[in-house]
């Protein structure tokens, strides 16, 4: 509309030069793990670094950090539980959030109150006797230890029984007629058609088993069984990195690079995914 | 307040490639109600939208009360917008709702403080103005008893009724409606219809209705302009409108439910060739003219015996609305379908598939040119109005 | 159908969150066999030490700084960009890469930025005249600096999220607004974004302190709760007590404090949100 462009475009100037200035601070993280990370030693310590990379630094750096660090097994570590806990937690919460939106059973109003309970309870609180459990069976350090408490996610349940809630009940009594059983409904009509909200949830699932270092922290001491960030932060706690900033910037970066990669040609889908949880506890349950 | 003239001239209008207004150009007298009608997607909307000064014109002058309001802000236009979704403030009482015009306009944003404000100096009178305005359109619109509630606490017809209060309240110098009615159910619209116009008559604010409802724009307006494609195609009364439409489009728009339409060409003024067959009609001036004649179902008749002057037609089906009912016919000789109007206890005497004979009412049938649209009857008369 | 997920809230999430306040009422310590009953003496004793106050004294003020902050900016600049009608893509993206970063990642690059010799802000502060400040090794400014880093990852979300509250306010309200006298500023904003964007409001709210009470991880990375403890906030006393130290009750009963403060705030959240901020 020309009114905005009717007025002095002063407001436009002022307005985008200080979101300007403040979206680079926003990045200047990123933009100097970066820099960092493809230069020498002597000029991070100079606290002046240059935009031009230098090659042979970087290098050192890079190869420095993937030698004193395993970091791609940490990153397989982490991708591997990451897909294991989101199929878990798919595979049981579609069934469970269809039951809940379409089916009438005994003990319906009960298991969803244990769903929202379940969606508000951080993972700290049942953290410790989950790993009395875990240490008393002599599964610390096992990908088991890792994937089991989430599997049940509380949040996608919740999300799938509002998403199936809107699916047409004539739809499903047609399918029925037509020979489909419970189970073949579920995978076959009802998860193809909620695929929007699969979408979103594992955006969500991806983005805090990836970046969580309370749970690997609990259970896991062993360097191989590490997930990123964990690895990282005993890459930087331990004596190898004291000193070499720009190692440990590559490992940062060499972390970061898988999330930020995948954000930037889903941003959309991120953006929806991890904003998910102001969809549900606004709408009434 | 004195009723302000409207006028708006050239306004053309672009989105794009599209050209939503092309050459509009209306005059409102004071005190006047026009409505503007047409098909959704005619521009309509975005002509009141400029005339409120909400989208600006990419050409042409707007002109409230003799001034060019190109460049003045909305809330400055003196006009009162009633939009479609009535566009309350939801987190407001109604009574908040109404006032917000005043409370906006005549408070500083300290005077506007909850508690601290009334206890300003002035502010006080101010205040108690404002209270007195807001009861008096509550008294006038009957919504004393919920000016405590929120909008959503309200029915339709409530909502639409706080909404005109909030556009009554500064008394403005124009009101501009975009379907105000549009969400109300049936009954409930013809009563508040009624009301609106009684308003209007008694405040005498120069108004401008958006509709799509060809009946709603006939019962309440002076006049009517009416709008296809972005273009005003006829302005006039209503009467005018419905009895002597400019071309085939405003026609068919202002005959609602069916309009009969037949290819036709002129042998002598006065008279058509139709299918083979003379029919009078007055309106067939220009010999050797080719084009359309339209009349409505109910300005023909039906008849069982051959009379000069009529179509031969083989009744198809009938079709009950009431009172009346509609027999649908086709013409022997070309197979086009027509809709006569007759009496309903008449039906009994048309069975599907017999023979039967169409005449056409000379004085009520329209002959439509094909190469101008526009018929030169109406432009004849709209040069004399001129 | 739903069988297998009620079994395993039961199992992952009903029994082990009951057996934290079971736990809470004992002595037990990992790798001990015998425990005893010892009533609310983990409590009395968590409330009586200084340690424990110290986090969460830390904890409140690791919240006041992040959560207005981290709203209030989040707010302005949603509004500043939603005003803008170029760099939209790009001010959303840049604000929101925080948000999916590694942060344990990101805690090493601001631990570089905020380091006393060499990092940029200290650079940038020499430059204009102010003398060094070594931010995360002083216990004067340690818990400010990781505010810091919480804020810089808290923005991005509360600003898309007031995005998209800005974005499901009818565009007639704003046009009836600048009928009605409201035409732009604050008179604008207050007459219906403010009000409109309740409900958005009392979430981010609501996620920001939850968020914020519950900061562990640059605590973990880069202070390990020091110096001299100025940053231990509540979840990482909570998991020093109960993984390093292993006294599994005392680090219960933190649990059991931490799950009030949550599940208060999320009660609060919704009692609210049915009652007070939604109109229609």
């Amino acid at each position: 509309m020309s009114k905005t462009q009717r007025k002095p475009t002063i407001g436009a100037v002022v307005g985008n030069g200080v979101l300007i200035a403040a979206s680079l601070v926003m990045l200047l993280p990123f933009i100097w793990m970066m820099m960092a990370s493809l230069a020498p030693q002597g000029e991070i310590f100079s606290g002046r670094l240059l935009l031009v990379p230098d090659l042979a630094a970087a290098r050192d750096n890079y190869a420095f950090a993937l030698s004193r660090a395993p970091l791609l097994r940490y990153m397989l570590n982490g991708a591997f539980v990451c897909l294991a806990i989101l199929l878990l937690q798919v595979l049981v919460a579609v069934p469970a959030g269809y039951a809940l939106a379409k089916l009438p059973f005994r003990g319906r109003p009960v298991l969803f109150a244990l769903v929202i309970i379940g969606l508000m309870i951080p993972i700290q609180v049942p953290a410790i006797p989950l790993y009395i459990a875990i240490a008393n069976a002599g599964l610390t350090d096992t990908y088991t230890a890792l994937i089991l408490p989430f599997i049940i996610s509380g949040f996608a349940i919740f999300l799938f029984r509002q998403f199936f809630a809107s699916y047409p009940d004539d739809v499903l009594d047609a399918a029925r007629l037509d020979g489909f059983s419970e189970f073949a409904i579920v995978w076959r009509l009802i998860l193809p058609s909620a695929w929007p909200a699969v979408a979103a949830f594992s955006i969500f699932s991806i983005v805090a088993h990836w970046n969580d270092l309370y749970w690997p922290l609990v259970v896991i001491t062993r360097p191989e069984m590490m997930t990123p960030p964990l690895g990282l932060a005993t890459f930087r706690a331990s004596g190898d990195s004291a000193g070499n900033v720009g190692a440990l910037m590559a490992g940062g970066v060499i972390t970061t690079l898988p999330l930020v990669v995948l954000f930037a040609f889903a941003q959309k889908h991120f953006i929806r995914g991890l904003t998910i949880p102001r969809a549900n506890t606004s709408s009434k349950n | 307040m004195r009723p302000s003239k409207l006028e708006v001239r050239s306004v053309t209008k672009i989105f794009g490639a599209f050209k939503a207004l092309d050459d509009i150009t209306l005059t409102l007298e004071p005190g006047e109600l026009v409505s503007i009608l047409g098909p959704s997607g005619c521009g309509k909307s975005t002509l009141l939208r400029v005339i409120a000064g909400l989208d600006d014109a990419d050409a042409g002058d707007v002109l409230i009360g003799e001034q060019v309001v190109g460049d003045v802000s909305p809330k400055n236009r003196g006009v009162a917008f009633v939009f479609q979704s009535y566009a309350l403030y939801p987190h407001l009482s109604c009574y908040d709702n109404i006032a917000a015009p005043l409370v906006m306009r005549e408070l500083s944003a300290l005077e506007r403080l909850p508690m601290v404000g009334k206890r300003l100096p002035k502010s006080r009178a101010k205040h108690e103005a404002i209270d007195q305005r807001v009861k008096a359109v509550a008294e006038l619109l009957k919504i004393e008893p919920y000016l405590t509630r929120r909008p959503s606490e309200l029915s339709g017809g409530q909502r639409q009724r706080v909404a005109l209060g909030r556009a009554l309240i500064r008394e403005p110098k124009l009101f501009l409606l975009d379907e105000p009615f549009a969400n109300l159910d049936a009954s409930l619209r013809n009563h508040t219809r009624a009301e609106l116009s009684t308003l209007q008559k008694r405040l005498g604010t120069t108004t401008v209705f958006v509709t799509h409802d060809q009946t709603e724009a006939m019962a309440l307006s002076d006049r009517i302009a009416l709008m296809f494609d972005g273009a005003i195609r006829q302005i006039g009364t209503p009467d005018d409108l419905y009895r002597n439409p400019a071309d085939l489009d405003v026609a068919t728009f202002l005959s609602q439910p069916y309009l009969n339409v037949l290819p036709a060409r002129i042998v002598v003024s006065g008279h058509a060739l139709i299918a083979g067959q003379h029919v009078a009609i007055d309106d067939a001036a220009k010999t050797g003219a080719v084009g359309t004649v339209g009349f409505r179902p109910e300005h023909c008749s039906l008849h069982q015996r051959k009379v000069p002057g009529t179509l031969a037609v083989i009744i198809e089906r009938l079709e009950h609305a009431g009172a009346e009912a509609h027999v649908f016919v086709r013409l022997e000789k070309s197979g086009e379908l027509c809709v006569a109007r007759i009496p309903s206890g008449t039906m009994p005497d048309w069975t599907p598939g017999s023979s039967a004979w169409l005449a056409v009412n000379p004085v009520e049938g329209w002959f439509f040119p094909r190469e101008a649209r526009r018929r030169e009857a109406v432009m004849q008369s709209a040069v004399a109005l001129a | 159908m739903a069988a297998p997920a009620a079994l395993l809230l039961v199992l992952l999430v009903l029994l082990p969150s009951s057996a934290v306040i079971v736990l809470s009422l004992t002595d037990y310590q990992l790798g001990l066999g015998e425990s005893r009953f010892v009533g609310a003496n983990n409590y009395a004793a968590m409330l009586n030490d200084p340690s424990f106050r110290q986090s969460l004294r830390n904890t409140a003020l690791y919240v006041v700084t992040v959560a207005p902050l981290s709203i209030g900016l989040g707010l302005i600049f949603a509004l500043m960009v939603e005003a803008r009608i170029t760099l939209k893509a790009w001010y959303r993206t840049a604000f929101f890469l925080p948000v999916t970063a590694t942060l344990v990642a990101m805690a090493t690059a601001w631990e570089v930025l905020f380091h006393p010799t060499f990092g940029l802000i200290n650079t940038v502060l020499s430059a204009i005249g102010i003398s060094k400040v070594r931010f995360l090794a002083d216990p004067d400014t340690a818990l400010f600096a990781l505010a810091a880093i919480g804020i810089w990852k808290q923005i991005g979300y509360n600003l898309i999220l007031f995005l998209a509250g800005l974005s499901t306010i009818p565009k007639e309200l704003y046009e009836a607004a600048s009928i009605d006298g409201a035409d732009r500023g604050w008179r604008k904003f207050l007459l219906v974004s403010w009000p409109m964007l309740g409900p958005v409001t009392l979430f981010i709210v609501v996620i920001t302190l939850i968020r914020a009470v519950s900061e562990f991880e640059t605590v973990a990375v880069l202070t390990d709760g020091g110096p001299i403890k100025s940053t231990s906030v509540i979840l990482f006393m909570l998991y020093e007590e109960a993984f390093r130290y292993l006294k599994i009750g005392t680090g219960s009963a933190i649990a059991v404090m931490f799950l009030t403060c949550v599940a208060l705030l999320t009660w609060l959240q919704m009692s609210l949100a049915n009652r007070k901020v939604h109109y229609v």
